[in-house]
């Protein structure tokens, strides 16, 4: 069953006196349990699809259904309930709080929820735990290798135990070896359920993924396989 | 971890922006409550002080018009010219008055004086209220009996007045002692100016004082201030007073201001961390509750310690004596600091929307693609 349903997406940046198309008429279906690369040159449109898909930027045609929903036709609030609920992001300048340490990082998310603090911290060391960072609670990200920062960032994406994890580049600024243990981060996310949905430029990242979308001007070539 | 926790991170975090906004807000405040404190402080001294001023005053009262006859004969109206004319003392009057006022001096207009078939007719007399109704002793004119010598203190029986009393004998010159007898009379016009000084606060405590121990048929005109060195020092400090309010009034611009300019720097290079707070949920009111508590917890902290810091601000200045005139004493600090307060958080949360709204509103797709 499809989880994410993406009807006649079109998205148009104003572009001097016209418009620029940076998706056009975009239809493709996710379901639940995915892990998709997107993928395509640069300007293609990937972020675009990314922040489209993350209920971040409302795209200027056409539906989006996630679980049923037409997300972008909730309130502003019911869409950043939505965010909270359904979504996790990680993206590729991993945007962690740098006077947060790892743990208050992780518990950003929370902050706004209706669960005690004590329960909040048991939710965040446990997440961090998950990934790998158990014994780093109290660092400051500038006290982090780039492999831990983005370890944080998915911790934080995770921490509301969403249904999607969307990321930006998440093995962008990482060496293979660190890449490579990001990737299986993922993996082992998705083997749980969890859809992940990465834009990548990274070749190496095909062995993770199941499915493929190809951004070329502003269209998707769907693909099951990353070739 | 809560939204205060996170707004007091931030605070700490941007310690060198927090702290200026604290000390500039806290001093500013300070100042301006500082000048309020003075300013109340030496318009009250002035106030208790104002009863050691001698002022001079002018006063004018009524001038009044007699209803005259001749003999039983109404001959017409005089118009009394001086006060001296009247059945009044005015320097026994003043003596019954309180010490705060003092005469000065007297001055006359214009005596008046009337020859009618060979009698003379003078507008001067003491009063005598015997056998006149109560409702006409407004005033009485005079004539001048050469007959009626030997009369003084006896009660005749005059046309068209009854049973009147002869009270006194004067004339303009003081050598003749003639038969005075008296009419009464409604209308008035203005009378003659009268000098005095005066101790007391305020030309209405004054009128009151005056108009208390007037006798009924005369009213007063008009009172006017005339000092010279006092009323000079008083309205050098009016004139400091209104200029602090002025200074006052001023600064509530630069305050909001400051409260404005402060507001956006502290929301100013988080764009990244509103958008992220943004893409992990955060609504735009919880940006707002965020903003909200930084600027709300620096800027009461800084109001508080502003208003506490003016206060033994104030009692050194009083202490060291600089404004002599200044006296804290009867200032209502409590009162003063919780209106300037109230008045500082009202600015605060004004100046406080613009940021605020400015930090929820951001679009995180758009910081984002700023920042990247």
């Amino acid at each position: 069953m499809s989880l994410i349903k993406l009807l006649e997406i079109e998205k148009n940046y104003p572009d001097g006196l016209g418009e620029f198309k940076a998706l056009k008429k975009v239809s493709v279906s996710i379901d639940s349990g995915e892990f998709i690369a997107i993928t395509g040159p640069s300007g293609s449109g990937k972020s675009t699809l990314l922040t489209i898909l993350g209920v971040l930027n409302p795209p200027s045609k056409g539906q989006i259904y996630i679980d049923d929903i037409d997300v972008y036709s909730l309130s502003g609030d019911r869409q950043a309930d939505f965010r909270q609920t359904y979504i996790g992001f990680v993206f590729q300048d991993l945007h962690l709080v740098p006077y947060l340490t790892a743990l208050e990082n992780v518990l950003l998310p929370l902050a706004i929820s209706l669960y005690p603090g004590k329960e909040q911290k048991k939710m965040a060391k446990e997440v961090l735990n998950r990934v790998g960072l158990g014994d780093k609670y109290h660092r400051l990200p500038g006290k982090l290798s780039g492999g831990e920062k983005s370890r944080v960032a998915i911790a934080r994406a995770i921490v509301n135990k969403p249904r999607i994890i969307l990321a930006d580049e998440p093995t962008g600024s990482l060496d293979s070896g660190t890449g490579n243990e990001i990737m299986k981060l993922f993996q082992s996310l998705n083997n749980e359920g969890i859809t992940v949905i990465l834009v990548t430029h990274n070749n190496e990242n095909k062995k993770y993924v199941k499915k493929n979308f190809l951004v070329r001007d502003g269209l998707i070539e769907v693909n099951q396989k990353w070739v | 971890m809560g939204l205060t926790f996170l707004a007091l991170k931030n605070i700490f975090i941007q310690k060198e922006k927090s702290l200026a906004f604290f000390l500039t807000i806290s001093i500013s405040i300070s100042i301006i409550l500082l000048l309020l404190f003075i300013s109340f402080g030496m318009r009250n001294n002035l106030k208790k002080g104002y009863g050691e001023i001698e002022a001079v005053y002018t006063l004018k009262m009524n001038r009044l018009k007699l209803n005259m006859t001749y003999r039983g004969v109404p001959v017409g109206q005089q118009e009394v010219r001086k006060l001296q004319e009247l059945p009044f003392d005015v320097v026994e009057y003043f003596k019954s008055l309180p010490e705060e006022l003092k005469l000065l001096s007297l001055s006359f207009r214009n005596v008046s004086r009337i020859s009618f078939n060979g009698d003379e007719i003078i507008a001067v007399g003491n009063f005598s209220p015997a056998g006149i109704p109560r409702d006409e002793q407004f005033f009485f004119a005079g004539y001048k009996l050469k007959n009626f010598q030997g009369l003084k203190g006896t009660t005749v029986n005059l046309p068209g007045l009854g049973n009147v009393r002869i009270e006194n004998f004067l004339n303009e010159t003081g050598t003749e002692k003639d038969n005075i007898i008296y009419y009464p009379i409604k209308e008035s016009q203005k009378f003659d100016i009268i000098r005095f000084t005066s101790r007391l606060t305020s030309t209405q405590d004054i009128k009151k004082i005056l108009t208390a121990k007037l006798p009924n048929y005369l009213s007063l005109l008009e009172i006017s201030g005339t000092s010279k060195e006092n009323d000079l020092r008083f309205s050098f400090y009016d004139e400091l007073i209104n200029y602090f309010a002025y200074i006052i009034l001023l600064m509530i611009i630069p305050i909001l201001l400051l409260f404005n300019v402060f507001g956006f720097s502290i929301i100013r290079g988080r764009e990244k961390d509103f958008a992220i707070l943004r893409v992990v949920g955060f609504k735009k009111k919880d940006i707002a509750r965020l903003v909200f508590i930084e600027l709300a917890f620096i800027g009461i902290t800084s109001i508080f310690a502003g208003i506490l810091f003016s206060i033994p601000m104030a009692f050194l200045i009083q202490s060291i004596g600089i404004l002599p005139d200044f006296t804290i004493a009867d200032i209502e600090i409590p009162l003063i600091s919780s209106i300037s307060f109230i008045t500082a958080l009202v600015i605060l949360l004004l100046s406080g929307l613009a940021p605020i709204s400015r930090a929820s509103g951001l679009d995180p797709v758009a910081a984002f693609r700023t920042i990247n």
